[in-house]
């Protein structure tokens, strides 16, 4: 997924860097001081989860994680997400510098929009099964997402024959799909055992993970003693 | 704190279930090509051990105008004559975002070469999508005469040793290393902590000017009862 420098137009490439930043600014806004370590803590995971790869014929695709990113950290996963590509393209050559912002948009975008989508579900999930389900979803549709915006970006870029090039990205992430699924599932549903707090909207009065203030807040229990 | 230690547990069964599989990566696709004589001959890898089959490959002058594409074939490798004795940029192009180059300098080229007419390019910019608009292959004007100091047969012979070398030494700097892992997670874990630490300042010193402000303004109906506390204090 990582894409590599040299691949955008110089357009994309301002385009993309430029949307990723206000994404990581958005996303820093609504970091405040208990959520610090969370974000530090995911982003590891993310660094260190797309290491795990899965042989696909003559691919190697790797796990993405992008779906616990964004119910566990909302808009924070664009600076999460941006640190860990900036290590990963310095450190070890994943992917280009300049083609940072296109990959953390195709990265954060999708975990952003599953926070939308599937947070409130996995909130308010009324047993392990029900939160076992909405985090698998939500997991596959992170990684689906993801493989469209990487499409989308190449297919912008105009360059030739990624129709084809489309098609066998899409079809070498299913197994990170089933993966995912499995494993988003599997986390969401421990931490709604374990720490549920970690899943809850935050305190009334504290802005939430999506950037306004919260209305409805566990009475008399705030979300701070997260680490 | 068994809050804390649940979560850095997730990071370290997360790390050692990757670093089980640290030496497979699907992340990169790299390069490598060496001359003999005219002939430049190379191979492009992936980062996760096998090779792209059948992708393009295009020869670019330092200044982006394309001297000619190929494509490697079932194994991964491609051969093409150089056209002039001029530096080349190898391109490989193996899809999905992924791109790699190599670069001949010119002086492994053999001096009886031709070399390029106008080293700067028609293009700008080294593009290496295939889709830019048209741009005419670079000329090549006869060398004036300049004689080959070193016999053919020598400079294969000493190629055919040294292009081994080169080999390895690529390899061992594109290998994927351990302590670049651990540094990456180094790095996020001390961010994050800069960043707590500086919150965790500023959150201090709103707090103690709050209570500053609570002192001196006494809240109705709250005398003779215990302050405010705060869950968080003394967490880390």
């Amino acid at each position: 997924m990582h894409i590599s420098d040299g691949i955008l137009s110089r357009e994309l490439l301002i385009g993309t860097n430029l949307l990723a930043g206000l994404g990581v600014v958005r996303g820093l806004a609504v970091t405040d001081y208990e959520r610090v370590p969370r974000v530090g803590v995911l982003a590891a995971v993310f660094f260190v989860a797309s290491f795990i790869h899965i042989n696909v014929g003559p691919v190697s695709v790797h796990l993405l994680m992008n779906g616990l990113l964004g119910i566990l950290l909302g808009w924070a996963a664009f600076p999460a997400l941006a640190a860990a590509f900036l290590l990963q393209a310095i450190l070890l050559q994943y992917g280009g510098v300049t083609a940072l912002g296109a990959n953390v948009l195709c990265g954060a975008l999708p975990a952003v929009l599953c926070y939308y989508l599937f947070g409130g579900g996995c909130r308010r999930a009324v047993s392990a099964r029900a939160a076992f389900t909405w985090g698998s979803v939500c997991g596959v549709v992170s990684v689906l997402l993801t493989c469209v915006g990487l499409v989308v970006v190449l297919l912008l870029s105009h360059s030739e024959n990624y129709r084809v090039v489309a098609k066998a990205v899409v079809v070498a992430h299913i197994p990170v799909c089933v993966v995912e699924g499995f494993v988003v599932g599997s986390c969401v549903a421990f931490l709604r055992q374990v720490r549920p707090e970690l899943l809850l909207p935050p305190v009334e009065g504290r802005k939430s993970l999506g950037g306004e203030d919260a209305t409805e807040g566990e009475s008399g229990r705030d979300a701070e003693g997260m680490s | 704190m068994r809050k804390a230690r649940l979560d850095w547990c997730v990071v370290l069964v997360a790390t050692a279930a990757a670093l089980s599989c640290v030496t497979a990566h699907g992340h990169k696709v790299g390069c490598f090509a060496a001359c003999e004589g005219r002939t430049v001959s190379g191979y492009a890898w992936l980062g996760g051990g096998g090779r792209p089959k059948n992708v393009p490959v295009r020869v670019l002058s330092t200044g982006g105008s394309v001297f000619l594409e190929t494509r490697t074939n079932d194994a991964g490798e491609f051969t093409f004559e150089a056209p002039c004795r001029a530096e080349l940029v190898i391109v490989i192009d193996a899809g999905a975002g992924h791109a790699a180059r190599f670069v001949v300098p010119a002086k492994d080229l053999p001096a009886d070469l031709p070399t390029q007419k106008d080293p700067a390019g028609a293009g700008s910019g080294v593009a290496l999508n295939a889709s830019e608009p048209e741009v005419p292959p670079v000329d090549c004007e006869e060398n004036p005469a300049d004689e080959a100091t070193v016999t053919d047969d020598v400079a294969r012979v000493v190629a055919q040793q040294i292009i081994p070398l080169r080999r390895e030494i690529q390899a061992l700097s594109d290998r994927q290393r351990l302590q670049d892992v651990l540094g990456g997670i180094g790095y996020l874990v001390g961010i994050a902590g800069l960043a707590f630490y500086f919150l965790g300042v500023r959150r201090l010193d709103e707090r103690s000017a709050g209570e500053a402000g609570k002192r001196t303004q006494p809240v109705p109906g709250r005398e003779g009862t215990a302050p405010l506390s705060d869950s968080a204090d003394g967490e880390v």
